[in-house]
């Protein structure tokens, strides 16, 4: 086994400074995400989790709750268009015509040749 | 309003269960769909705690549970309840004889302060796709808050749909029905008494059990659903001309569930059809991506090649922090893999698993902090205590792109000759049935 102090180091750099500094970069992002957090706070947060690393426990005990349906962003794909037509529809939100219409645009007609 | 602090700490927990117990919940409702105020929210109840977990994770304020009253009476576990403001309710099956005065009152008060109620009103937990009779209480509870004086109440329908519920790391969703305005409804019918109206009880559980339908999988059968789901796939891959590699869950059971509420006249050859393409397909060793490619109907998927390497890549890179997690974390996972796989009822598992893998990652997670602070000072104890998250989720990812890789390999055959001509025909055969059922 080699016992250098260089392996030692790799060894701490890959185990326990590569990790706790992809943590600090997923504090630093949820930080910078808050919706309802004043800019003042996320610096000081930022700051404060970069200086004195277990302030990040701290950071990640108290951290603002949402719900998913707060977080989650809105979808604008094809597929999401198509679930929100149902959806929309299913709620009375889109009378027949209409709902007919929306999947009429949605559906692609038959290529008159394939997608090559 | 914000919850009190115990309550404020079962939701983290809860949020905490759920992101560890799924590897993907998808949460479906109308655009817009408001959620001030008081509400009663009304689940199909599939996955005992699990269901509970899940809602508490997609709401943005924690609800008054509304639960059966043995849960106070088991030791320790008992406690739980009143201290996250939990609401007993009474039933005579469980042996009891108490009245439910105390739940009405209790549940009217939550809603006066515009608090938000969760009860399952079917009342029992089960095995089949789709719900048991949905009972009184939810209407009861409801009438009685608004002749008790709540005004602008909301029943909101939530339906809870998993890949496996008894699974680990599966897929879930959580739809969101469209909320009943009870005043709206009550002044439709004119004037309507409190809980005590056995013809507006009987008539609001009616439109409710109709909502929860909407929103929660009610499939005659397994084998139904998994058709059904087979044909929404179809209908997505069609409406985007270069689709992503994989389709969402919570896509394929929102249109599956369109599906099934379509005339019986549509919907039953369209379940025989879309049963015998999905045999066909897995028969082959493809996928309906692939078949739909081979058709020259959609181009290869976005990212198709780059995301292979790239999901390698990331699984190479975390494979040595996931082998330690995979050490660190080998107790819990243990008892996980046990709990998911006890020979009980799925609902009874769907129970366990959340509680077993919340209580002992949390365990684990403690004595793994407290050994590092105590054998390395403050330091090693604060890298301990960041370091088992990202080592747990390192694992995660590793297993669960192994599995996506694994998967994508096995379905890579792109279908030729007869083969995919007879597939493209079924496929053709299934989107034609499929969009007019739609």
């Amino acid at each position: 086994m080699n016992d250098s102090p260089w392996a030692s180091l790799t060894a701490a750099v890959v185990v326990v400074l590569v990790p706790m500094l992809v943590v600090w970069m997923i504090v630093v992002v949820d930080v910078l995400r808050q919706p309802r957090m004043s800019p003042a706070r996320k610096a000081l947060w930022i700051l404060a989790c970069s200086l004195v690393w277990p302030v990040q426990i701290l950071y990640l005990l108290l951290r603002p709750q949402q719900g998913r349906i707060e977080r989650e962003p809105v979808r604008t794909d094809a597929h999401a268009q198509l679930v929100t037509t149902v959806l929309e529809r299913e709620a009375g939100l889109l009378d027949g015509a209409d709902y007919r219409a929306r999947l009429a645009a949605l559906r692609p007609s038959p290529p008159p040749e394939p997608i090559r | 309003m914000s919850a009190p602090p115990r309550r404020n700490l079962a939701q983290r927990l809860a949020r905490l269960a759920a992101n560890l117990v799924y590897r993907d919940i998808d949460l479906q409702r109308t655009p817009g769909i408001d959620l001030d105020g008081p509400i009663l929210a009304v689940a199909n109840h599939f996955g005992g705690l699990a269901d509970a977990v899940l809602i508490i994770d997609a709401l943005p304020r924690m609800p008054r549970i509304v639960a059966r009253d043995v849960i106070w009476q088991v030791p320790v576990v008992g406690r739980l309840p009143a201290t996250i403001g939990m609401i007993p309710v009474h039933r005579s099956a469980d042996g009891g004889r108490a009245s439910n005065d105390d739940m009405f009152r209790s549940a009217y008060e939550a809603l006066g302060g515009d608090e938000l109620v969760l009860i399952f009103p079917e009342g029992v937990t089960q095995d089949v796709p789709h719900m048991a009779q949905v009972r009184s209480g939810a209407a009861r509870i409801a009438l009685g808050a608004r002749a008790s004086g709540v005004a602008g109440l909301r029943i909101l329908p939530i339906g809870i749909h998993y890949e496996d519920k008894a699974g680990f790391r599966t897929r879930a969703l959580v739809q969101l029905g469209e909320p009943i305005d009870l005043d709206a409804w009550a002044a439709d019918r004119g004037e309507v008494a409190g809980a005590d109206d056995r013809t507006a009880v009987a008539a609001l559980t009616q439109v409710i059990d109709t909502a929860l339908r909407r929103a929660a999988p009610d499939f005659p059968d397994w084998a139904s659903a998994q058709c059904l789901q087979a044909a929404a796939e179809v209908l997505l891959t069609d409406v985007a001309p270069q689709p992503p590699a994989a389709v969402q869950y919570g896509d394929l059971e929102v249109l599956a569930g369109r599906l099934n509420r379509a005339p019986q006249a549509a919907r039953e050859p369209l379940v025989e059809v879309a049963g015998r393409y999905r045999q066909q397909v897995r028969q082959a060793r493809t996928s309906d991506l692939r078949v739909a490619e081979a058709a020259g109907l959609v181009r290869a998927p976005v990212g198709g090649r780059s995301r292979w390497v790239f999901d390698l890549v990331v699984a190479v890179l975390l494979l040595p922090y996931a082998l330690i997690g995979a050490l660190v974390a080998a107790l819990p996972l243990l008892a996980v893999i046990v709990a998911s796989r006890w020979r009980t009822a799925p609902a009874v598992r769907a129970t366990l698993v959340p509680g077993v893998a919340l209580l002992t990652f949390l365990l684990e997670w403690g004595v793994f902090s407290w050994q590092s602070l105590r054998d390395g000072g403050w330091d090693t104890g604060t890298v301990a205590v960041l370091l088992f998250p990202f080592l747990v989720g390192s694992l995660f990812v590793v297993a669960e792109r192994a599995t996506v890789l694994r998967t994508r390999w096995r379905s890579r055959r792109s279908p030729a000759g007869e083969r995919q001509a007879s597939l493209a025909a079924l496929r053709a055969e299934l989107a034609e049935r499929g969009w007019a059922a739609l």
